[in-house]
């Protein structure tokens, strides 16, 4: 058994990582009463620590989450959607336009039309319709999923 | 419930959200936001702050969710996030995070000094001298004062339980430093505790 009494660090790890400790200060330890003091105040520390109330939010965390989430997917969906009708819209224009031209062209078709009704400004002209369509059909879904939302809470 | 079925029903939560199940995203919150609520509230005084920061925590772990690797609890991996995220804050406002941690540790460093030069000092025992209830209050308010990541690793330990293990992964510090820091947050707290006592605070 050792005399000296025991450093600040073997009383923390006699409290706390006791296995890491040799016999010769467990035994210091039940005979000196300074040494058993001072364990006993980390304890009682320990104990408090252990026993003290538990913080928590006071809002419902997971449906803040989760709309943040629908709404990330659905506007990622919505530039997406946005995205590939003009793709699509650019594709058809030259696809059209050219067919167009081909068609024109074979058929020798020129003289009829005027510059105001070029086939070009015509596909360009529908396309602008149909991309107007479909993001004003977007907005129209998300107004309505914002509503239901909104409704729901 | 031990770690393998933890895991295991970690993988099947994982799953399930991976395959777009949201009300599987919303369990793995309910399961793991007193954890994260532990974390911030330690980290993170003002209230808004918290908010905004426990949300981007949930949000960076649902876009992360198909790299977890499952090496880990998926509540410490949630953890480490919201760790990082408050040390992130801090870095942004380049709040004093660092300069207040640093006055604490040469103050911890005097008051370890102190002690090992008076190996005897008299320690008096603090629930015979200090009732219950009124010692409970005093700690909190001396925990209060501690600087935040210190508050956070006795939090973790003391309260929460956490392995030295899981600590060292949620705050991605070398185990010796988390031990090094609770016993300097811990020798802090009872010295605090016993000076309040002879100052006749209390």
């Amino acid at each position: 058994m050792t005399n000296k009494h025991l450093s600040e660090t073997e009383i923390q790890q006699f409290c706390f990582e006791q296995d890491t400790l040799g016999n010769s200060i467990l035994e210091h330890v039940s005979k000196c009463e300074l040494c058993s003091i001072k364990i006993s105040n980390y304890k009682v520390i320990d104990e408090k620590l252990k026993n003290m109330k538990k913080e928590s939010f006071n809002f419902d965390l997971s449906s803040m989450v989760l709309e943040q989430i629908s709404a990330d997917t659905s506007s990622s969906k919505f530039s997406m959607n946005v995205f590939f009708s003009f793709l699509f819209a650019l594709m058809a224009i030259f696809i059209i336009g050219f067919a167009g031209l081909y068609v024109i062209d074979i058929l020798k078709l020129q003289e009829l039309f005027i510059d105001a009704f070029n086939p070009f400004i015509v596909v360009i002209a529908l396309c602008l319709v149909i991309i107007l369509f479909n993001y004003v059909g977007e907005v129209f879904s998300q107004h309505k999923k914002l509503i239901r939302l909104i409704n729901t809470l | 419930m031990d770690s393998s079925d933890q895991i295991f029903q970690d993988r099947e939560l994982v799953g399930k959200v991976l395959r777009s199940d949201t009300n599987a995203f919303a369990r793995i919150i309910k399961a793991t936001e007193n954890l994260v609520a532990q974390i911030l509230f330690k980290m993170i005084k003002n209230e808004d702050d918290r908010k905004d920061i426990a949300q981007d925590v949930y949000i960076k772990a649902y876009k992360n969710l198909s790299g977890f690797k499952f090496q880990s609890k998926l509540s410490t991996w949630i953890a480490q996030i919201a760790y990082n995220s408050c040390i992130n804050f801090y870095h942004k406002r380049r709040t004093e995070l660092y300069d207040d941690f640093l006055g604490s540790r040469e103050e911890d460093d005097e008051i370890i000094r102190n002690e090992v030069a008076d190996p005897e000092s008299s320690d008096f025992q603090i629930e015979e001298e200090i009732q219950g209830k009124e010692l409970k209050k005093i700690l909190e308010s001396e925990i209060e004062k501690l600087n935040p990541i210190y508050k956070t690793l006795i939090t973790l330990f003391h309260n929460e339980e956490l392995s030295y293990e899981e600590i060292t992964s949620i705050t991605q510090l070398p185990e010796g430093t988390v031990k090094n820091y609770l016993f300097r947050a811990r020798k802090t707290l009872k010295t605090n505790l016993l000076k309040k006592y002879k100052e006749g605070e209390l």
